[in-house]
C-alpha cells in the first residue's frame, strides 16, 4: 500500500513538468553561477572555493530542500483537499498516516535523487570529500524531517495549491535569507555569525548551515554538535507533527 | 434499513434540506427526483457524510454510527491525481481498498479500456464520471448512490449498466440513484422520492404512483414528476 502510494506520488511529480522544473531550477542555477565564476575567478580560486562553500552550496541545498519538503508537498496537500480527494480516500481503508508516510518515502526518494546529483555536481568544481557528502546527505534528511510535518500546517491553511504557491514565495525568503544573509553580513563586519544563532534557532535551515559550513571547512567548530542538532531537528518535526494533525485534519 | 428522519441542512441562512424523512431498503433502487438545487446531491453528501446537518438523524438498523462507512458516493466529477493515467488511479484505489469489488465487468461495460492511458487532466467530464462510477463500485460498499450516472452514456450502454445495477441490486446492495434521465428504465427503480423545495413532496413504489396519478401530462415517471411539482425535469413550470 505505502509503496504505492509513494510510487504514485513520484509518478504525479516527475510528469508534472513545470512543478519539477520549478523543483530543479532554483536549486541548479547556482550550480551554473559556480561554473561562471570558477571560470571568471580563475586567478582567485581560494575566493571562488569560499563563494561556493559558503553561499553557492548552501542556498543550493537550502532551495531543494525546501521545494521537495515543503514547498512541494504544501502544494501536493493543498490541491488533494481542494479536488476532494479526501472524500475518496477516507471510504478506503488507508490510514491518514499511511498515506502520508507513503508520500513522505516519496518526497524523500525524489529528494535524495535531487541531492546526490547536486553534491556530485558541486564535487566537480569544488572539494567534497567522500565521507562528508555522506554527512551532508544525511543533514539534509534530518532537516527535511522537520520540513515535512510544516507542509502540513500550511496545506491546512491554504486554501488550494495556486494560493500556496503565491503565499511560499515570502515564506521561502523567510527560510532561507534569514540564515544566509545575516550569516554573509556579520562575517564580512567582522563578527561570528553563532553569536547570534540563537535568535535564528526557530529556522532548521540553521542547523543545516552551521553544519553544512563545518562539513565544507568555512568553519572550524560548530555552533553546536550533531547530536545536539540531531535531536532539536527531530523535536522540532516530532512539535511539528502534532500540530499538522491538528491544523491539517481542521 | 437506512432511515432518514427529520434531515435540515443549512447553508447560512438557505435551508436546503426541511426536515427531509425517508426510508430505504437493501435490495432495492430509489430514484431521487428534483429540480437543480430541490437538495439531491446536498442529501446524498449527507447521507455519505461529506457534508454535516443541523438537526435530524441517519440511521442504519437504527444505528446512527458510522453510516457513512457503509456509502459509496459517486461523484459528478473526478480531477484528483492530475498527472495520473486513469489505470494507475483504479490501481492505486485497488490497493488502498482491503476488499476491493472486482470491477472487470464493469470495466468493459463502460469501455474504460479505451481512455485507461489518458492522464486524469485530459480526461473529458464524461470520464471523469465513468471513473467515479468505477471507483464508487470499487469500493464494494452495502449503500452505492449514483449521481446522473446514465447522463453521458451512449443508449446501449445505459440499458447494459441498468442491468448491471439490476443484478447488484440482487446482491443485496442498496441503490439511491438522482438522474434526470430515466425514460425506458423505469422498471430498475422500486421507489421514487421527490424532492421539491428542500422537501420530500412525494414517495412510493412505481406502482403506487401511477395508482395516485392516473392522468398525467406525460407518461411515466416525467408525468408524475410534473403533477407533483408543476415542473418537467429539466425547469419548464406548470
Amino acid at each position: 500500500m505505502t509503496n504505492q502510494i509513494a510510487r504514485s506520488f513520484i509518478l504525479e511529480q516527475v510528469r508534472n513538468r513545470g512543478v519539477l522544473f520549478g523543483n530543479l531550477f532554483p536549486a541548479f542555477i547556482f550550480i551554473i553561477c559556480s561554473w561562471i565564476s570558477k571560470i571568471s575567478l580563475i586567478n582567485n580560486p581560494d575566493t571562488v572555493d569560499y563563494l561556493i562553500k559558503g553561499q553557492f552550496l548552501p542556498i543550493s541545498l537550502m532551495m531543494l530542500l525546501f521545494t521537495f519538503s515543503l514547498s512541494g508537498a504544501t502544494i501536493y496537500l493543498a490541491d488533494l483537499k481542494a479536488n476532494k480527494t479526501y472524500h475518496w480516500l477516507k471510504r478506503t481503508n488507508v490510514s491518514p498516516f499511511t498515506y502520508y508516510f507513503g508520500m513522505g518515502i516519496g518526497v524523500f526518494l525524489l529528494m535524495n535523487v535531487s541531492l546526490v546529483f547536486i553534491l556530485l555536481a558541486y564535487a566537480i568544481i569544488i572539494h567534497i570529500s567522500l565521507p562528508s557528502f555522506f554527512i551532508i546527505l544525511l543533514i539534509c534528511n534530518f532537516v527535511f524531517l522537520a520540513f515535512y510535518p510544516t507542509s502540513f500546517i500550511l496545506a491546512g491553511i491554504f486554501k488550494n495549491g495556486k494560493i500556496a504557491q503565491s503565499m511560499l514565495v515570502p515564506v521561502l525568503i523567510t527560510f532561507i535569507f534569514s540564515i544566509t544573509m545575516p550569516s554573509m553580513f556579520l562575517t564580512i563586519s567582522g563578527k561570528n555569525p553563532q553569536d547570534y544563532y540563537i535568535f535564528l534557532s526557530w529556522n532548521p535551515m540553521l542547523y543545516l548551515n552551521d553544519m553544512l559550513q563545518y562539513q565544507l571547512n568555512i568553519i572550524h567548530d560548530m555552533w553546536l554538535s550533531y547530536g545536539k542538532y540531531a535531536v532539536i531537528l527531530l523535536f522540532f518535526s516530532f512539535v511539528l507533527s502534532l500540530l499538522a494533525k491538528k491544523t491539517y485534519q481542521k | 434499513m437506512l432511515q432518514i428522519e427529520n434531515l435540515v441542512k443549512r447553508y447560512d441562512t438557505n435551508t436546503v434540506l426541511d426536515e427531509v424523512s425517508a426510508t430505504f431498503e437493501e435490495g432495492k433502487c430509489y430514484l431521487l427526483l428534483g429540480a437543480n438545487g430541490a437538495g439531491k446531491s446536498t442529501l446524498a453528501k449527507c447521507i455519505a457524510g461529506d457534508e454535516g446537518y443541523e438537526s435530524g438523524s441517519i440511521q442504519w438498523h437504527n444505528s446512527s454510527t458510522n453510516v457513512s462507512d457503509i456509502v459509496a458516493l459517486q461523484y459528478q466529477f473526478f480531477n484528483s491525481y492530475p498527472h495520473l493515467k486513469v489505470r494507475e488511479v483504479i490501481q492505486l484505489f485497488q490497493r488502498l481498498i482491503v476488499n476491493a469489488y472486482d470491477i472487470n465487468e464493469l470495466y468493459t461495460l463502460l469501455d474504460v479500456s479505451s481512455f485507461e492511458q489518458t492522464l486524469i487532466k485530459n480526461i473529458s467530464g464524461g470520464q471523469q464520471k465513468t471513473l467515479s462510477i468505477i471507483l464508487a463500485f470499487l469500493l464494494n460498499k452495502k449503500i452505492i448512490i449514483l449521481d446522473e450516472p446514465f447522463a453521458t452514456l451512449d443508449l446501449q450502454r445505459k440499458k447494459v449498466f441498468a442491468e448491471f445495477i439490476k443484478n447488484q441490486i440482487h446482491q443485496d446492495r442498496l441503490f439511491i440513484i438522482i438522474s434526470h434521465e430515466i425514460a425506458g428504465f423505469e422498471d430498475l427503480f422500486d421507489s421514487i422520492l421527490i424532492l421539491h423545495n428542500g422537501k420530500i413532496t412525494e414517495q412510493g413504489t412505481m406502482n403506487d404512483l401511477r395508482k395516485k396519478y392516473k392522468e398525467t401530462t406525460f407518461p411515466g415517471i416525467e408525468g408524475i414528476y410534473f403533477e407533483v411539482t408543476g415542473q418537467v425535469l429539466g425547469g419548464y413550470k406548470k
